[in-house]
């Protein structure tokens, strides 16, 4: 807790500015065993899916979820006291190996998409790292769009500016997953028009 | 030390018996009754939130954990007077990352983010929760997602590993 002012904002309010973290008791923040052994109890429990899905989670102030999500819905929220350093965007060199460049996804126009901007497979490291770089300035930016919640997690749309080979520059749109403590990770390296 | 009910624990040996039931050394549970040396343990399945294997197990086998906050106590007794404590194995994963799925059915919950029965789609996650998997379905014509959902299980066909 050592980042945050134990500033815990009434139910209701949102703050104008800054970064705020999402709280909920008795899901510990850090990724992990400890962290998927609550979430298993929380059905149990009686905890909402979506409230323990969200703890632990960084949001800039202009672009965070509903709160409270829901009637009785015993999360709180934190305001950031200073800047957050550590984001970490990591997006799986497996989204284009296997899924975008994939043998089993030839099909589904995705391949289609990236070589008409003249990327291959085996320009996986390269887009791997721009979208990781791009995405983790957006992010602390405060610039995503909010996209659907559910038990699995709060997904946002990131703009990702590219160089295309064949074409002008052009601007994917990347879904991602809001992590813990200031982590995202990319579910899909190109997901709306 | 000795071991109490609503200890949570770490089985600590890999038993083929159990490991035939998906639960393998280091699954995580929360011992339910214990009876001497007999605990009876309710163990999670990791690769699919919710789902569970209730087994008698001896507490040497066991590595404590921690114990669960008095406030949750109500809730595992009811768990115990209303869950399915013959249930003794994991369900088995069906799906995997990136597997290539395809809705085998029309239903509403679906069709209102848009997916409809033959859309196909990619699994996005190592793990399933409550039996449902996240799926990213796309157009095939266009390239562009339709919907990132949950979809159960008995819904989905696997079209390609
Ligand atoms: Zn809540």
């Amino acid at each position: 807790m050592s980042l945050f002012e134990k500033i815990v904002l009434p139910i209701g309010t949102k703050p104008k500015s800054g970064w705020i973290k999402w709280y909920h008791s008795g899901i510990p923040d850090e990724e992990g065993e400890k962290r998927k052994q609550a979430q298993d109890d929380a059905k149990i429990l009686k905890h909402c899916e979506n409230c323990t899905a969200l703890s632990g989670c960084y949001f800039s102030a202009k672009n965070m979820p509903l709160y409270p999500l829901h009637p009785h819905c015993d999360c709180l929220v934190f305001s950031i006291s200073k800047q957050i350093s550590k984001v970490v965007a990591t997006c799986a060199l497996e989204k284009f190996t296997d899924y975008i460049f994939g043998e089993k996804y030839q099909n589904n126009g995705k391949t289609r998409l990236f070589k008409e901007l003249g990327f291959t497979v085996k320009d996986s490291n390269y887009l791997k790292s721009e979208l990781e770089r791009q995405a983790k300035q957006k992010y602390l930016n405060g610039d995503y769009i909010l996209g659907h919640l559910n038990k699995y997690g709060q997904r946002i749309t990131i703009d990702i500016k590219l160089k295309s080979p064949l074409k002008n520059d052009i601007i994917l749109k990347t879904g991602w997953m809001i992590r813990t403590l200031g982590c995202l990770t990319c579910n899909t390296p190109l997901g709306d028009r | 030390m000795k071991l109490k009910i609503y200890d949570d624990i770490y089985l600590n040996t890999e038993f083929e018996n159990l490991s035939q039931k998906g639960i393998h050394k280091g699954c995580s549970g929360i011992i339910l009754d214990i009876k001497a040396d007999e605990c009876f343990v309710r163990f999670r399945n990791h690769l699919n939130r919710g789902d569970y294997a209730c087994i008698n197990i001896n507490s040497k086998f066991l590595d404590f954990d921690e114990h669960q906050p008095k406030e949750h106590y109500p809730a595992w007794e009811h768990f115990k007077a209303t869950g399915d404590l013959e249930k003794d194995s994991f369900k088995p994963q069906k799906f995997f990352e990136y597997d290539c799925v395809e809705l085998a059915v029309e239903k509403d919950k679906y069709a209102k983010f848009g997916v409809h029965k033959g859309a196909k789609g990619a699994i996005m996650e190592d793990f399933c929760i409550d039996s449902e998997y996240y799926v990213i379905f796309t157009d095939y014509n266009t390239g562009y997602d339709i919907a990132d959902i949950a979809v159960h299980e008995d819904d989905l066909i696997l079209v390609k590993k």
